[in-house]
């Protein structure tokens, strides 16, 4: 009964939150689990690389976007086009569309940009984080050529009850305030998370782009992002379970204009709303593990464009209200058995129905889709896993290209976690519904794409070696893109979507972590690299890296606690990129590598059941200043400062 | 003592070499009678640029204005007009108008307050007008005080501008968020700011000339969608009548960059080839002129002096393009580098 006021009383708080409000956990270190793999299998027998989020980095990033977090702790590219506003990753020197992001085991991925804004994911809403990389995405969807990001709310973080809020305020007056609160009685739970984020996004920054040359403050660049989430899960007996989950979320930004064109006078917003609800039922028999949910989400988002005469800012010149209306509905049917003798099958049955309709395209396009997928692996000799799955769509009257991967896990050595991965991969995308019919640049002659993939892999761990745990992963990589689909500039100053008749990427990927725990003092440290060659091999096209491809991307991190106090310094670097398939490196297509720290310090006190924490944390510390797009302005030095409270 | 003032100078002479920056050009290095090159760049890459090329001695000097100036030029970079000693660099997407000198390519000033300018045209030493393509107005400059002093409202969006008889003839090229169709040449009176007739021409006016003998010549493409065969169209300015009108047969044809050779009084325009055809036939003309071979011709510019012939090479849009130099028999005499699709030509004078 307790339980139950205190989730009245919460909620009711909840609406009345206001920035400067309470809220919203910064780390937790009373509640440091690590997330379960949202895979069926033990990390220890997969066959291609995989990375999870745990809950400790989660709570690092909590207040932050899912892209934010990802430019830390993930060797991908994370291309912001600056706070608040569009921010794509792309793996492996694939595409941002070539990512995937799946919520509960639902796509993500817009029908129409085929690509996923990585600022409009708040990492406050979910409780875990999974990386694919290549291969092993076919597992979960077609057409993740570099990889995909699983997100999960359904495992509860907790078994218990309890009520957090969380509040920071940070340079540009920037306010988040996030609130969580799990009920849990006997076998039900109920956990709601909502979330407000937002910022005047004023920053002040040099702008070189145009004479004279000036201090100028960021104008236009504000955006207010709120949401919540709600789960609702019900044990019953016999294994199963039945949950429902929903997450909605508004936002409304205005989107700013290249450091070149400030004084043009006009206004581009965009405001969104999206609707995510997932119904589901599985059971775990201990054998098998079955699962059927369905999902519904609708999206609807408006971009804005008005130019306005100088001596009325009222008077509207010109005008566009682009209105964009997505309703997807899902279904998908698991499950995942233990044949016995070391056989694990996994079939797996999606139907998908995509509507679209926008005032860019001419008329309402639709698209539907039903997909098998089948996996089969079995175990030799507790060394050796071998891996093989086809997955299969049918797709408005047509059969799609058979995709298949087949991977093998070796561990040479019974005493030591060394692993030796490979894997072999074919797979497939269709055109996505802007680079078909947007128009007038659309291309309906469009063809998909098709990639054939390998990646071998070596993994090393070692633990508790005088309390010092390790390990190192280096994978290797190669991929074939046929058709890629790249965005080039046309006739009349649009830009228009074309195949390139074969892109090769080929990288390296390696990390080494450490953790290591003495008296009261504990470790925990992550270095990455990438490297990542991708160029078109295509007669209309110059061999040269993909733009916004960086060569090199490295990150990492060093956190420190002791006792209450803690101390988290990360880094990352993004190497040269270019912007354009020009040849020619020129001081206009081409943006010069940079390196950004962060440093974070903090503290936790325990007051009877009341955990209070407090943190400060300074992004860009070395006020470097950089273009992560072309032309766009980004912050220097800025800083937030957070409170959390649970109880 | 000899070798010693002989070292003193020589070491003074290398300071003096040294106190110029390597790569620094000269105060005047844009000589007289040379060609601006204005390349547009992509849209929304600020990647514009100002390329030069002296006939003369055939050299050639890329990103003119960011060398000397240290900044981007800006995005999409649309027309210059030359007087007096400035140059106006109309950066459409960016909303402005530089102004640099033209001997020496330095910033004097910009100015701002357009939505999306096009095109400048000078009337006198005090005024010019800026045609936009999302405002339904002309910009009045003074060029005493670089300010847009007033506007001319038109009702409908404009582009190329020509003074005729003592009218400018405004083109309306687009009807991108227009409820007018783009099919009118608006005629203004510089004397009072006012609009005070239209001309109604083959649907979407892209390019207009003032033949030698005071005719106005319209070209119009047919609109985007080829809605309708492209045109071409001869104006009287005196009447504000339409004289004659020629109809392309194809209604896929992209007519652009309608220009005048004063030498040999004819008009060239592009058509994927060149073609060229005297102010005084009576049908288009159905030769080529300058084939394109792998060329993909974007803009057209003809000496006054000499007949010379420049055409850009925009190639694939993304890369660097081309001019070509021909003479006035449609000979290839010489080629140079520019930017990324070079848009527009300017004489240095």
């Amino acid at each position: 009964m307790k339980s139950v006021a205190k989730y009245v009383v919460t909620l009711g708080f909840i609406f009345f939150l206001k920035e400067g409000a309470l809220a919203q956990a910064v780390f937790d270190t009373l509640n440091l689990m690590e997330f379960e793999v949202v895979d069926y299998h033990a990390s220890h027998v997969i066959t291609s690389k995989t990375q999870t989020i745990d809950s400790l980095d989660m709570r690092e990033f909590n207040q932050q976007d899912l892209g934010e977090m990802l430019s830390l702790l993930a060797p991908v590219y994370v291309k912001s086009y600056g706070r608040g506003t569009l921010s794509t990753v792309s793996f492996r020197g694939m595409a941002a569309a070539h990512t995937q992001v799946l919520w509960e085991g639902f796509r993500l991925n817009s029908p129409m940009l085929g690509q996923v804004d990585f600022s409009q994911v708040p990492n406050a809403l979910f409780t875990g984080a999974e990386i694919k990389y290549g291969g092993s995405t076919l597992l979960y969807s077609g057409g993740a050529f570099g990889g995909l990001v699983s997100l999960n709310s359904l495992t509860p973080e907790n078994k218990h009850s309890y009520v957090q809020f969380e509040q920071s305020v940070g340079s540009f007056e920037t306010f988040t305030s996030t609130a969580a609160m799990n009920l849990a009685v006997k076998n039900f739970v109920s956990t709601t998370k909502v979330f407000r984020q937002s910022s005047a996004n004023n920053f002040t920054y040099v702008n070189n782009a145009l004479l004279p040359v000036e201090t100028m403050k960021q104008k236009e660049a504000n955006f207010l992002n709120y949401g919540f989430s709600q789960l609702f899960n019900l044990s019953a007996a016999n294994g199963q379970e039945w949950y429902i989950v929903t997450w909605n979320q508004w936002t409304a930004r205005d989107l700013p204009p290249i450091m070149t064109n400030v004084f043009k006078l006009q206004e581009e917003n965009q405001s969104d709303f999206t609707s995510r609800t997932v119904l589901g039922w599985r059971r775990n028999t201990g054998q098998t593990l079955s699962e059927v949910k369905a999902a519904y989400f609708h999206e609807n988002f408006n971009y804005y464009l008005r130019t306005v005469t100088s001596d009325s800012l009222q008077n509207t010149v010109i005008l566009n209200d682009s209105r964009n209306i997505i309703n997807t509905g899902m279904v998908k049917a698991d499950m995942k058995t233990d044949l016995g003798k070391a056989y694990l099958l996994a079939i797996k049955l999606d139907l998908e129905h995509q509507s679209v309709d926008s005032r860019s395209y001419q008329g309402l396009k639709t698209r539907n889709e039903a997909t098998v997928m089948v996996s089969l692996e079995k175990s030799f000799f507790n060394w050796l896993l071998v891996k093989a799955l086809v997955r299969e769509a049918f797709s408005d009257g047509a059969f799609l290209p058979l995709l298949p991967y087949l991977g093998i896990s070796v561990k040479p050595f019974s005493g030591a976690d060394f692993y030796v991965r490979l894997n072999a991969s074919e797979n497939y995308k269709r055109p996505t519904l802007n680079e078909m019919y947007f128009f007038p640049m659309g291309n309906p002659d469009l063809l998909p794409e098709r990639a054939s993939q390998v990646e071998g892999s070596l993994d090393y761990s070692l633990t508790s070696i005088s309390g010092h745990n390790l390990a190192f992963d280096v994978s290797a990589y190669y991929s074939r893109v046929h058709n890629w689909i790249q965005w080039l500039p046309g006739e009349f100053e649009y830009w228009k979507p074309l195949n390139v008749e074969l892109v090769e990427s080929r990288g390296v990927e390696a990390s080494a972590q450490w953790k290591y725990v003495v008296n009261s003092w504990t470790f925990n440290a992550m270095a990455q690299y990438a490297y990542a060659h991708t160029q078109a091999q295509d007669e209309e096209v110059q061999q040269v890296q993909m733009p916004y491809i960086p060569m090199h991307r490295a990150n990492g991190y060093l956190a420190v606690g002791w006792r209450k106090y803690q101390m988290r310094w990360g880094t990352n670097f993004t190497g040269e990129r270019f912007t354009t398939l020009d040849p020619e490196k020129t001081y206009t297509n081409t943006l010069p590598s940079f390196w950004l720290n962060e440093v974070s310090a903090g503290a936790t006190f325990k007051v009877g059941k009341t955990t209070l924490e407090t943190r400060i944390k300074v992004y860009n510390l070395f006020d470097v200043s950089y273009q992560a797009v072309l032309w766009r302005a980004m912050p220097g030095r800025y800083a937030e400062a957070a409170v959390f409270l649970k109880w | 003592m000899k070798k010693i003032t002989g070292l003193l100078i020589l070491l003074m002479a290398l300071v003096a070499c040294n106190s110029k920056k390597a790569g620094e050009p000269p105060i005047s290095f844009l000589a007289d009678g040379g060609l601006f090159v204005l390349n547009q760049g992509n849209f929304t890459y600020a990647n514009a640029s100002l390329s030069y090329y002296n006939p003369a001695d055939q050299s050639t000097m890329p990103s003119v204005f960011h060398q000397v100036n240290g900044v981007p030029l800006g995005d999409v970079a649309q027309s210059l007009s030359v007087f007096e000693d400035k140059v106006y660099l109309v950066i459409n997407n960016s909303g402005l108008i530089y102004i640099i000198d033209r001997h020496s390519g330095e910033f004097i000033t910009k100015i701002t307050g357009f939505e999306s300018p096009r095109q400048l045209l000078v009337l006198n030493s005090d005024k010019a007008y800026v045609s936009d393509l999302y405002a339904n107005y002309i910009s009045v400059l003074s060029l005493a005080t670089n300010e847009i002093t007033d506007k001319i409202q038109l009702g409908r969006s404009s582009e190329a501008m020509v003074l005729a008889a003592g009218k400018v003839f405004v083109a309306h090229w687009s009807e991108y968020n227009q409820t007018r169709e783009n099919n009118m040449v608006m005629v203004i009176d510089p004397e009072t700011d006012q609009l005070v007739d239209s001309i109604q021409v083959g649907k979407e006016p892209n390019s207009m000339v003032e033949d030698g003998g005071g005719k106005v010549w319209v070209l119009c493409s047919g609109g985007y969608l080829n809605l309708e065969n492209p045109s071409l169209w001869q104006i009287d300015p005196v009447t504000k009548q339409v004289i004659q009108s020629f109809y392309y047969q194809e209604k896929q044809s992209n007519p652009v960059g309608l220009s005048y050779d004063v030498l040999n009084q004819s008009l060239l325009f592009l058509n994927g080839d060149v073609f060229s055809m005297s102010t005084s036939d009576a049908d288009l003309p159905s030769n080529v002129f300058i084939e394109s071979g792998d060329r993909n011709f974007y803009a057209l510019f003809v000496h006054p002096d000499n007949g010379d012939i420049y055409l850009s090479d925009a190639g694939n849009y993304l890369s660097n393009g081309m001019v070509y130099r021909y003479n006035a028999n449609g000979l290839e005499t010489d080629y140079f580098d520019a930017g990324i699709i070079p848009g527009f030509f300017g004489l240095n004078r």
